[in-house]
């Protein structure tokens, strides 16, 4: 019995809620936020499942549609690509509304972006399962498909940052284009951080190697 | 003990034959990386400058007709015919000092035959005489005809060109057409009689988007002083037996896609590029500078094609000779620069005689004869039949290839298509999956698919009606229990 409410809260939690949010953008996003529908741990199970979907997209996607060489497999490579993102928009939308005076926390912020990942993890399923049995003149069908996704997860993106920040659409607009200068300048930092670190790392091994020479 | 004697026995064996694998080829595998292959051609033999003739220059051009070579000195200004034994037979001129036919370097050679007004076939050399700035036309007893300056607008008024004819084919029809240095216009058609008819083929120009960023920002004197762009000269061409030239060029846009072309009569490139890779040469290369390997694409200089569609460029950078068949599919690829037999140091020119190859090194004013191993016949032979029609049997000659080298994808294709043409989708699908074929294997399992359906269709609309009828069952009993209820209620 207890199995069973587990499954049943589960099932509450990962699909009926946000499916929920899709049908009802602004009540669901009242619920994610006031109602705390919205869980942690939901969000870090879409962010997994995305990036599992993507290992799975390199790995098993039908023949005719697959570009990628097997031998090039690198899973930690593509988990990357959908973790650093996320971690990055997340920060710097929060950076960038917090200056605007948007109400979103950086928790809520992370989960909304995460929830926003759910269409997509679902058309991506439909689009490697059909993948294996079209043949290339049917594949418009999934690619279709796979657009309706990404419209799914700037959908919920747009109506998550109205709701979560109690902004005007005008305003989500003006946001968003912010957060993407605003990720320019943080990856523009990063990447002096690590070329700073990295001279001063060939410096001391320089040292280290000389004296290991010397002696 | 026996086990260990054995153990070295085996041991001695394994390295002895190592040892009998010199050198093994590569090829492309669909990913564009280099992969081991077996050898197309071997060297046979090398032909040397003291077995050609007793005086040797530096040989400029090579020409192969009815199983004679024609080779051409560009510095000691003769022609020298050797038989298909590769024996000296004559030279043109007989007599250095006392001859009409009197040449200044020249850089091209080409034989043909033609009926003359007799109805006799006399074979004809054409060569470019580069430096006097004409183009003989010599048969037997000596000179017939020289064709001087075409009448065209280039080479007339202040800023003329001089006129350097380089190289030279001509059409089974009598077309001239003339690669001349310095002319970046295209390929000189000249008519029989040598009157200008018209250019083919003209490269386009690239020039770099930061370039012409730039330039928009430039005085007009200031665009004076920068360098003239230029569209890449053609550096050797061929006629094949329907008149369409084969050309190769140097890259213009960097990526070299455009280096070969095949020209049709209408001046139009219609080489067909349906392979994996483009014909190029290489494929994949580094642009890493460093002292023992060549940076860069593929330098071609000269491109020889046989009756069948098969064509070999010949890349002067790495000595590499590169086969394509008539689709533009990579067949092999073999070669190299160096100083062993059978290596280059500066290949210039390359002929077909039959299925052999012979490539001309103008350094060391050698012949190197190649000759197919039973891999490269293999190879030969199932692309003629393809091209010829004879689907079938060329499969069987794949499945052969496929013993030598297990990795040649083409032969996967090859055998594959014979399969889906026979209606054995199942292995044809396997077979175009292991040569990466995604179009056909696509065709291929949609009859599959087809197949599959029509044998499982009775049992899908069984269940598939069966499952409505389910659902319809729930549901109307559903609905009459619940009009019971409320019923009950009421």
């Amino acid at each position: 019995m207890k199995t069973k409410r587990f499954l049943k809260k589960l099932h509450e939690d990962i699909i009926k809620f946000p499916a929920y949010m899709i049908s009802h953008p602004f009540k669901g996003y009242e619920d994610f936020k006031f109602g705390k529908k919205g869980k942690l741990y939901v969000a870090l199970i879409f962010l997994a499942l995305m990036s599992f979907i993507q290992v799975l997209k390199f790995t098993s996607l039908g023949f005719i549609m697959n570009p990628n060489n097997p031998k090039d497999l690198n899973s930690i490579k593509l988990t990357s690509f959908v973790v650093f993102p996320v971690i990055l928009f997340t920060i710097a939308n929060w950076n960038v509304t917090t200056l605007f005076d948007g109400k979103g926390k950086i928790k809520e912020i992370f989960m909304m972006v995460c929830y926003s990942l759910f269409p997509f993890i679902l058309t991506s399923i439909i689009v490697i399962i059909g993948s294996n049995y079209l043949t290339m003149d049917e594949i418009v069908l999934l690619d279709v498909i796979h657009y309706i996704g990404v419209f799914g997860v700037v959908y919920l993106m747009f109506f998550g940052m109205i709701n979560i920040h109690e902004y005007s659409p005008l305003k989500v607009i003006i946001t968003t284009i912010m957060t993407v200068v605003a990720i320019g300048i943080i990856l523009f930092i990063m990447l002096l951080v690590f070329t700073l670190v990295r001279q001063v790392y060939t410096f001391f091994f320089a040292i280290l190697k000389e004296l290991i020479k010397r002696y | 003990m026996k086990k260990i004697i054995a153990f070295i026995g085996i041991f001695v064996v394994a390295i002895l034959t190592n040892l009998t694998i010199t050198k093994a080829g590569y090829y492309y595998s669909y990913w564009g990386t280099a992969i081991d292959s077996i050898d197309p051609y071997t060297h046979i033999k090398t032909i040397t400058p003291p077995e050609i003739a007793s005086e040797i220059g530096e040989l400029s051009d090579m020409y192969v007709y009815n199983d004679k070579i024609y080779l051409l000195d560009g510095k000691l200004n003769k022609i020298m015919v050797l038989d298909k034994n590769y024996q000296f037979i004559r030279q043109y001129p007989q007599n250095l000092e006392f001859d009409s036919i009197k040449m200044n370097g020249p850089q091209g050679i080409f034989v043909t035959e033609e009926l003359d007004d007799d109805g006799d076939l006399i074979t004809y050399i054409y060569v470019a005489d580069t430096g006097n700035s004409r183009i003989l036309k010599i048969r037997e007893n000596g000179l017939y005809n020289e064709f001087t300056t075409p009448d065209e607008l280039i080479f007339q008024g202040e800023d003329a060109v001089v006129y350097k004819p380089d190289k030279i084919a001509v059409s089974d029809t009598g077309k001239m057409y003339v690669i001349a240095t310095g002319v970046y216009e295209g390929i000189l058609e000249l008519d029989a009689d040598g009157t200008f008819s018209r250019f083919v083929g003209t490269n386009k120009v690239a020039i770099n988007l930061l370039d012409r960023f730039w330039m928009m920002f430039m005085s007009k004197e200031q665009r004076d002083k920068v360098n003239l762009y230029l569209p890449t000269t053609f550096m050797n061409f061929h006629v094949d037996r329907d008149g369409f030239l084969y050309t190769v060029s140097q890259t213009s846009d960097g990526t070299g896609n455009d280096m070969i072309k095949r020209i049709n009569p209408k001046g139009i490139d219609v080489l067909s590029r349906t392979g994996y890779f483009v014909p190029k040469g290489e494929v994949t290369y580094t642009w890493w500078e460093s002292s023992d390997v060549p940076t860069g694409p593929s330098l071609l200089v000269d491109i020889a094609a046989n009756d069948y569609g098969i064509y070999s460029v010949l890349d002067v950078k790495r000595g590499r000779i590169f086969t394509y068949d008539f689709d533009g599919n990579l067949l092999y690829i073999f070669g190299g620069n160096g100083k062993q037999v059978g290596t280059f140091s500066n290949a210039t020119t390359l002929q077909y005689v039959g299925d052999n190859l012979l490539v001309m090194d103008s350094t060391n004013n050698t012949i190197s004869i190649f000759e197919p191993t039973k891999f490269g016949d293999l190879v030969n032979e199932a692309t003629k039949l393809y091209y010829e029609g004879d689907y079938e049997q060329s499969a069987e000659i794949w499945e052969d290839t496929l013993k030598y080298y297990s990795n040649y994808y083409l032969a996967y294709r090859g055998i594959a298509r014979t399969q889906y043409i026979k209606g054995e989708y199942k292995k044809a699908m396997d077979n175009f999956k292991l040569a990466y074929d995604k179009t056909n294997y696509s065709l291929a399992y949609k009859e599959y698919r087809n197949v599959q359906l029509r044998k499982f269709f009775p049992i899908i609309v069984v269940l598939i009606f069966s499952s409505v009828g389910l659902l319809l069952y729930s549901s109307i009993k559903d609905n009459i229990r619940q009009a019971k209820e409320t019923g009950r209620n009421d």
